[in-house]
Formats: C-alpha cells, structure tokens, sequence
C-alpha cells in the first residue's frame, strides 16, 4: 500500500504534499474526495492543511484567506455603500446628509456596483477553494460545530443570491418574486451577521495563514500545528521534527504554490477585468473600456441615459399639456406657476450628476431655477422636508421626498433644460427636480406638484 | 480544524453573538417588509442558488477542468523522467485511464509535452476568462429578452466577450506554443 510509504517526521504541508508525490509516482489511485474512510484519513480530516495539500493544491487555507481578505474588502465596501444608498432613499426623520460633493451619490454607488461585479469571482473563487469541506465528516461533531455549519450555510446561500439578483438588476432582468429593494437590504443585514460570525469561528485559521507560509524552522512549524490543529474531535497531534529543506523534493513545492499563485492571479484579473470593463457606464475616464457596462456614458436624448421613458410613465400627454403648471403647497396656500412663469424667474446652470441606484452615472449640465426660490416665493422656509410628486401614473418612484439640507442647497434646481436645450421629454419635461448627491430614482420627472410636510 | 470555540474567547465569543444579531436583524427585515408568498419566493431562490452552485455548478467545473488538465496536485515531473515513467505518474488522470495505446501518452500527457508553467499560465487564463463570463453571459440572456428603451444594454456584449475569449486562446495557443519549444529543447 502506498500509505505505508508515507514519512513519518516531517511538518505536516510538506509531509502530505511528499506523500501525494510519492502515490504520484508510484500510479496509485489517490483519494478522490475528503470524505473517503481510510484508515489515517481521520487523520486527514482533523487538519485543514493536510485535507487540502492531499487533494488539490489550490483549495487550501491560505488560498481561502487571500480570497476571503478581498472579499470581505468588497462586502464591507457594499454594505457601507449600500446603507448610504438605502437610508438616502429611506431616511429616518432625524437624519441629514451632506450634498456636497455633488459627485458623491455617483461615486458611492459607483463603488457599490463595482465592488459587487468585483465579488462575482471572488465568491465563486472563495467557494472553490472551500468546496471539498462540504462534505466534511462527520457533518457535525458538537453543537457549536452545528451552529457555525448552519451560519456558513446561511453566509453562503445569502451571498450568492445576494449577488445574483444584485447582477441581474443592473440588466433590468427582474424575475424574481419579490421585491428587490427590501430582499436586497434584508440579505445584507444577514450576510454581514454571518460574516462576522464566521470570521470569528475561522479566526486562529485566518490568523494562521494572514501571511504566505513561512520558511519552515523547528520552533514555528512545532507551534503551528499545535495551535490549529485541537479540533472538537480527538486529534493525532503531528510530531514536527526539523527538516532541512532541501530533503523535501523543491519543485513539488514549488509547483504546488506556483498553482496557487496562478489560481489567484487569474481570479484578481477576473475581478479587475469585470470592473475595467463595466466601470466606463459611470465615468467617462474609462468609458472608452466599457466592454460590458450594462449602461453607456453619455447615451441617449440629449447625452444622458434614460430610466423610464415617458411613455413607460404614461405621461405623453399630460407632460405636453401646455397647461402644465407646478403647484407648491404649503403653510394651506397653493401657488401654480406654469413653464414660462418659471423660465422667467432667476435662471442657475449646473453640472449634476444623474447616478442611479444601478451603478450608473453621467454628468450633465442642467438649466432651471432654484428649489429655494421657489419656496421663498410661495412665502415658505426653504428649509422644509418636501414631498415631490410626478405626473406618472405607472411605475415605481412617482412620489419622492426631500431633506430639507437639499431643498435649501442652492444647486437644487427644478431644471427646465439640460446640456443647453428645453429638457427632452424622456427626461421629465415640463420640469424636474435635480439635486446633488442623491440617487437617480429621487430626482424625480414630469413634477406635478411640490409640497411642505415637515 | 481549528480550536473549537470556548466560552473563555471573548472576543470570538462576542462576534458570533453579534454576528447573530445581526442575522436575526435580517430575518426580521425579511418576516415584516417581505410579504408571505414572497418569502416562500425568497426561500425558493436561496435554495436554488445553492443548489445550482453547488450541486451543477462546481461539479461541472471540476469535470471540465480534470478533462482539460487532470487534477492539480500532480508534481512537475522532472524533465529528464522518460515518458514510461511520465506514465505512470500519470495513470490516474481521467484521459491517461482510457487505456490509450502506448505511443499516444506523450501526446495524452500535456505536463510532459508543454511543460507546467505553460498549462499553469493557459488554465489561469481559461479561469479568467470563465469568471468573467459568469458576470457577462446573464448580461447577453437579459439582453436577449429585450430592453425597456435603447440606453437600457446597449452594447454588443456577446460580441466583447468573442473577442475577449478570441484574445485568450490565442494568448494560450502562444504560451503553449512557447512551453512546447521549451520542452522539446529540456529533452
């Protein structure tokens, strides 16, 4: 048999990679999955390091740890992003938020988008790497043992949902039954719970392989093993005697971790790649590599892209009525101020940023009069919570409401034009609202009335 | 494995409790905002992203990949290993165990005839480019099913992603190409 070629006094990577080398050699069938019994794969299974040095040198700790770092890099990025995003649309009535930069919205769900494109790879290279221990046996070995599998399950099924419909709604391919928004923010309070938790289960592992394996000497490799390797199951601590290194044939190790470093930079290319070329749909630096950003920078009438479409928001004919006028509302006196009434007051020309909640974003330069001054001229304090609502009558977002730190910024426009000519009706003529800092679905088309709530 | 956890951790202790929170944070979000028959949606799609992962996916890689390069742990065999022995380290893989006549192992046994670094570069390469098709191909299926309005997928995503993989085969066909010179010159 095979195994009784197996060394006995050597650290326990190089002593299983031997080992494999050593069946290599000699044609014999190598296990072909951990959950196979044989006599000394208990043994096996009770350390991490062994399992994945006897089955694939890619799927290992430390290949777990150099993935998961960036991954959870991505997902703090997401989360915190999306929190912003969501209390921006949501806020609680205590809440203001800064309105300058006027780029920031655009760049905080630019990031957001690009760092969940950038997780698609990492997750699944995440998952590969830890694949085999699924399957680890006995499933469970103590209640602990029980709690930590069901919050890894839990940890992973949320995340690759999380990411798949995160994917498909910036394609506008909604087929899910449910709704996004609310399934979306759910699952991210659930991923980062379980995230956490799981970053403390691992912790001695993560601590373990935080940087790339050490030279091997007498002290550390000794220490190592008895550190990590006291599983719940009774464990065959491994005698580490020092073995100089050149008795433990170098290219086998070296092909081992020249794998490793390939899988890794292949799924580092993936994860830029996906960015490089997605992330031109909201800058125009990299607009001439967007190979595959679902949107493109500068597109559509008049330059920018477009959401829903007048006629998606049945409003063709109530937004060319010529007796269009906005009405504002507060403090019980309605003031209406038709298209030309509002053309002839104090005219301010800004470059905003339409960003949407889908990743994308193009800056355009909007022509209107300011929110505030319209609220002064219908004798109401610039600084109130406004409610905003469209002419649509189909879809979502025909309603939105307004911090009062917006509705008394002076680049808060209810715009009448954009890049130089009257506003295309696709983008909300007669008037819309622009704001800086705050995501597309708010900047609310086709207005119909503005009024004081607070 | 690693240390069980134990009540003295504090530290770890506290992130799991906290980590729960958390997910029970979650799953309240979920009972109250998320309506009944949706959550039955939602339980449906969770289990299907597993399953589809775990059970069809990675199966499917790994078939793929043990076909195209034979499992990973396999050593660099040394250069000046005859290809009988090259044979015999090889017997396992899924392509050498069909028994194939002798005088076709070398062809059969791709570490021996490109060398390791090259196959290494090549199957970096495939899996790049496989990651990235992952983000783009539910891109071209959306696009398939049609646009609200034209600003809405507008590029030639199927297209980008040819050339994309049109660039990767011929930057493998060059390192193979460039491994296989190497290991002739090695014998």
């Amino acid at each position: 048999m095979p195994r009784r070629h197996t060394p006995g006094h050597l650290p326990n990577d190089r002593l299983t990679e031997l080992r494999s080398s050593v069946r290599e050699r000699l044609g014999a069938p190598r296990p072909q999955s951990v959950h196979e019994h044989t006599p000394d794969s208990t043994h096996e299974q009770t350390t991490y390091s062994a399992q994945k040095q006897t089955h694939d040198s890619v799927r290992g700790p430390r290949t777990a740890v150099v993935i998961g770092r960036l991954l959870g890099l991505t997902f703090v990025l997401c989360f915190a992003t999306g929190i912003w995003s969501h209390y921006l649309q949501d806020p609680l009535p205590w809440m203001r938020f800064p309105t300058r930069p006027a780029v920031l919205y655009q760049v905080t769900q630019g990031v957001h988008v690009a760092a969940g494109l950038a997780s698609v790879p990492l997750l699944l290279a995440k998952l590969w790497t830890v694949y085999p221990r699924l399957f680890t046996w006995p499933p469970i070995t103590s209640a602990i043992h029980a709690l930590e599998r069901g919050l890894t399950g839990v940890l992973v099924a949320s995340s690759l949902l999380e990411l798949t419909i995160g994917v498909m709604n910036i394609y506008h391919w909604y087929a899910w039954p449910f709704s996004f928004r609310t399934v979306h923010y759910a699952l991210a309070w659930v991923i980062v719970g379980s995230l956490l938790a799981h970053i403390a289960f691992q912790l001695p592992t993560i601590r373990q392989h935080w940087r790339s394996r050490p030279s091997p000497r007498r002290g550390d490799a000794a220490v190592d093993v008895s550190e990590v390797d006291t599983g719940p199951a009774p464990i065959d601590r491994v005698q580490t005697d020092h073995v100089p290194a050149d008795s433990v044939p170098a290219d086998h190790v070296r092909t081992a971790g020249s794998d490793r470093r390939a899988f890794l930079a292949s799924v580092a290319a993936a994860s830029v790649a996906v960015v490089g070329f997605t992330a031109g749909q909201s800058t125009r630096f990299l607009s001439a590599f967007n190979l595959f950003g679902p949107r493109r920078y500068g597109d559509g009438p008049q330059g920018l892209p477009v959401n829903r479409t007048a006629a998606a928001a049945d409003v063709l004919t109530t937004a060319a009525d010529p007796a269009w006028t906005l009405e504002v509302r507060g403090n019980g006196i309605v003031h209406g101020f038709s298209r030309s009434e509002l053309e002839a007051m104090d005219q301010s020309t800004e470059d905003i940023p339409i960003a949407c909640v889908e990743g994308w974003s193009t800056s355009a330069r909007w022509t209107g009069v300011r929110v505030r001054d319209v609220l002064t001229r219908s004798g109401i304090d610039p600084h109130s919570r406004l409610r905003v609502t469209s002419l649509q009558t189909r879809g979502g977002y025909a309603v939105s409401e307004m911090g009062p730190e917006f509705a008394a910024d002076e680049l808060t426009l209810i715009a009448l034009g954009l890049n130089g000519e009257p506003l295309d009706l696709d983008h909300g003529y007669p008037a819309r609202i622009i704001a800086p800092g705050r995501p597309g679905v708010l900047q609310t088309k086709w207005i119909s009335t503005i009024e004081v709530i607070g | 494995m690693r240390p069980p956890l134990r009540s003295r951790d504090i530290t770890r202790t506290a992130l799991v409790i906290a980590g729960i929170g958390f997910v029970a944070y979650g799953a309240f979000l979920v009972l109250t905002t998320v309506g009944t028959a949706s959550i039955v949606g939602l339980g449906l799609w969770l289990a299907a992203a597993v399953i589809v992962h775990d059970g069809v996916f990675v199966p499917v890689v790994t078939v793929l990949g043990r076909i195209l390069f034979g499992p990973r742990t396999a050593p660099e065999p040394d250069s000046a290993m005859t290809s009988e022995s090259a044979e015999h380290a090889r017997g396992h893989r899924i392509l050498a165990a069909r028994r194939r006549p002798p005088v076709r192992n070398a062809l059969s046994d791709r570490t021996a005839l490109f060398g390791h670094r090259a196959l290494a570069v090549t199957r970096a390469l495939l899996v790049a480019a496989s990651l990235v098709s992952a983000v783009v191909v539910p891109e071209i299926w959306a696009q398939g099913r049609g646009a609200a309005n034209p600003t809405i997928l507008p590029g030639d995503y199927a297209g980008n992603l040819l050339v994309l993989w049109g660039v990767v085969a011929a930057a493998s066909v060059i390192v193979l190409t460039i491994g296989l010179i190497a290991a002739r010159r090695r014998r």
